[in-house]
């Protein structure tokens, strides 16, 4: 009997548990999901191609790989918006989804998307992934104190926009 | 100047955001593949994912906050007429649903956290598994939440594997994926038990004996998240009636009221007693109304889970729900 699928063992079945979720994360990120589709799609193209040995849980690797090529595409200002997202007034979400949120979450949204982009990463993998400090850390080779202070100055940002507009 | 408590709030309602975002996100239906199409199809010939399908919007696990509220909200509504709105802090009761029919939603002291530390907290978590599964006729992944609850039985919402054909797969909290088949579907009370060749857990055990205001636990696979356990407290339990999964026909459930945070992907996970047995089913979080949700009682899925617990052949998982 050999029922049990090693994840690690098979990109279709790593594909099909974690795609949909790699572009919500993507997607947070550069506020365009679009491009976070595409970007996910390089990750998983690269890997199939170097044959990426995955041992255990993939899902860190694909997560900082997905937030690295983030990074790469806001860099290349590769971030055209696309579909219906120019309208919605808080990306990534298309002005059709936008009006399935309260007004309170919308605004949420909209503070997200102006903010730097630095900041949003690190806000998305605190408090959308619930990532740690220390996680956090050592997906972005950066200092657990450059992560509190990011977050921290990250947040601060978001509280004063939302004083504003409230 | 911000203050503490304004950036504390400001971070729960960040949270708070990006569950309802992504939420709609996995619901809605824009273009997915697009001018990339190409790229992926050649990933799908040789890693053997259909991916057309597999990008397709989820727009199912709206069930949670949307679809199974829905399939809540509407049987209310159906026999009730129509939510009132949301509940209105300060008396014991409050009145979610008018017209006929008195189906009202109480309230109860918030959750205690220290539940979490139970055993039964810790003893489920090998017992609680992820689901997922392709729905090619609609185009769509379904994922949501299960637990063990006979040798290579587990047990889960029907909506969570309606028209799945491919790819049906369960998940536990290591890791470990296993091929899974559905072998009994009943689309009226919402239940479905998948047998699980070579996963052998000890099962999980119901209880029928739990109370309001009892302590309780959600357990299961919240949205991108790992396995994760939330305090709840059970409200009441309320007679509901209206249709099935498919919005057709009439079915009267025996539900929880519960309070405590009920996120997308919990749905078919357990509610469990301090104890760490199983009170219910997970099914739904009420719209509008924070903090409350909805499972069925062990009491309501004890039938279906009888008949399923021995069950080897597979069986139709119908359509896709309209969700």
């Amino acid at each position: 009997m050999k029922p049990t699928l090693r994840p690690a063992e098979d990109l279709g079945e790593v594909f099909h548990a974690h795609q949909a979720g790699l572009v919500r994360l993507a997607a947070f990120i550069l506020g365009d999901r679009g491009t976070a589709e595409d970007v996910v799609q390089d990750v998983f193209v690269r890997m199939h191609q170097r044959g990426h040995p995955m041992d255990g849980d993939p899902l860190p690797y694909l997560r900082a790989a997905v937030v690295n090529s983030c990074r790469s595409a806001l860099r290349r200002r590769l971030l055209i918006r696309r579909h219906a997202e120019k309208d919605s007034p808080c990306p990534p979400l298309t002005a059709e989804e936008a009006a399935m949120l309260s007004e309170d979450r919308r605004q949420v949204l909209a503070a997200l998307a102006a903010l730097p982009s630095r900041r949003r990463e690190v806000l998305v993998l605190r408090f959308y992934l619930e990532l740690s400090e220390a996680e956090i850390a050592a997906m972005l080779g950066i200092s657990r104190g450059t992560v509190k202070s990011t977050t921290a100055r990250g947040l601060a940002a978001l509280a004063r926009a939302l004083k504003e507009t409230s | 100047m911000t203050s503490q408590d304004e950036i504390t709030r400001t971070a729960d309602r960040l949270k708070d955001a990006f569950g309802a975002a992504a939420d709609v996100m996995m619901a809605g239906d824009g273009p997915v593949w697009g001018a990339t199409a190409d790229v992926i199809t050649s990933v799908d010939k040789l890693a053997g994912v259909p991916g057309h399908k597999i990008g397709h919007p989820w727009r199912w696990l709206v069930p949670l906050t949307a679809a199974a509220a829905v399939a809540v909200i509407a049987l209310v509504t159906v026999l009730v007429g129509r939510p009132a709105g949301n509940a209105v802090a300060g008396g014991p009761f409050t009145q979610v649903f008018s017209g006929v029919g008195k189906t009202q939603l109480v309230n109860v002291p918030a959750p205690d956290p220290a539940v979490l530390t139970s055993p039964g907290a810790q003893a489920a978590e090998s017992r609680v598994v992820k689901i997922q599964g392709t729905a090619p006729e609609c185009g769509r992944n379904i994922e949501g939440s299960g637990f063990v609850y006979a040798p290579q039985h587990v047990i889960t919402n029907a909506h969570i594997v309606a028209g799945v054909t491919q790819r049906q797969t369960v998940t536990t909290a290591g890791g470990v994926t296993y091929r899974a088949q559905v072998v009994f579907y009943d689309p009226r009370t919402d239940i479905a038990v998948l047998d699980v060749p070579g996963l052998n857990v000890t099962p999980l055990r119901f209880s029928t004996q739990a109370n309001p205001g009892d302590d309780a636990e959600v357990a299961g696979y919240p949205l991108d998240h790992p396995f994760t356990v939330a305090p709840a407290r059970i409200a009441q339990a309320l007679r509901v009636e209206g249709p099935d999964i498919y919005g057709s026909g009439h079915v009267a459930r025996e539900i929880y009221q519960i309070r405590g945070i009920v996120r997308p992907g919990n749905s078919g996970g357990p509610l469990l007693t301090s104890a760490g047995t199983v009170s219910g089913v997970v099914l739904a979080s009420a719209a509008g109304v924070r903090d409350t949700a909805f499972a069925l009682t062990a009491s309501e899925v004890q039938a279906d889970a009888s008949a399923g617990a021995s069950a080897r052949m597979p069986v139709s998982t119908q359509g896709c729900t309209l969700g």
